[in-house]
């Protein structure tokens, strides 16, 4: 029996969904669960701003069906921008921690989205510090970056520029939790 | 990276599944999928996201040529 899955919604920002899905992207190639070429292509057609025509839904089901519920519970029928940062910047920890603690083994430091500020551009890359220090993350997918700019940062990718009161907001809540 | 783990339903009460995950067992949430005991489940943060019911695979990773292929690693 094919197995069934929960109902995905359409995504109607696949380009901001892309940029913060790619970065992962690889630990899904190494797990065979997708293909280098098709990540390669997803990757360039973010960069080159193309029209994205294949079915982002079905290439990271996991990070679209918690998309999903997300929306649902916002009483949204699709997956829209505030939805996905939703999820990646401020749900998506909890996630990854709720994992950890069933499977330890995993490790989850790089899996985590932090908002972080641009500390220096050169041509090795953009350095960022953010709560874990200063590391040096590839730009591929954003443009017109200045120091000091806040951006949240995904593996080795700065996925977007975000406000300054957006990146307030998550930090605030962390010294909550 | 946002990977779901594979669990066995035990115990289903309304819209809540006890899923053993092999070393552990969580009482999870099963509003968005109905299963029924035995069931094979991938669950991710508390989620249950997809479940099968008999020895095949889950559906996998998604390949340009096939759509969805059984090659998915479970845990």
């Amino acid at each position: 029996m094919v197995s069934k899955f929960m109902k995905i919604l359409p995504i109607k920002d696949k380009e901001l969904f892309l940029r913060y899905a790619i970065p992962c992207g690889k630990v899904l190639v190494s797990r065979g669960e997708l293909e280098k070429e098709l990540l390669e292509r997803l990757g360039s057609s973010v960069k080159t701003g193309k029209e994205i025509e294949i079915p982002v839904e079905n290439v990271f089901r996991v990070a679209t069906s918690m998309c999903s519920i997300i929306a649902k519970g916002m009483g949204k029928n699709e997956i829209d921008a505030e939805v996905i940062r939703r999820y990646f910047l401020l749900e998506h920890e909890k996630a990854i921690k709720w994992r950890q603690q069933i499977r330890p083994e995993l490790k989850v430091s790089e899996c985590l989205v932090y908002p972080g500020r641009v500390i220096k551009i050169d041509s090795q890359g953009i350095i960022v510090k953010t709560k874990l220090g200063e590391k040096t993350f590839r730009g591929d997918f954003i443009e017109r970056l200045q120091k000091n700019d806040w951006v949240s940062v995904h593996y080795d990718y700065i996925s977007e520029k975000i406000k300054a009161s957006y990146a307030n907001k998550i930090l605030s809540r962390e010294r909550y939790e | 990276m946002c990977i779901a783990l594979e669990g066995k339903v035990l115990k289903v009460k309304g819209k809540e599944a006890l899923v053993d995950f092999g070393n552990i067992r969580r009482e999870v949430i099963a509003e968005f999928l109905k299963v029924q005991k035995g069931d094979k489940v991938m669950v991710f943060n508390n989620f249950i996201i997809e479940r099968w019911r008999d020895s095949s695979k889950p559906a996998g990773g998604f390949n340009m040529a096939a759509g969805f292929v059984k090659t998915r690693r479970r845990f």
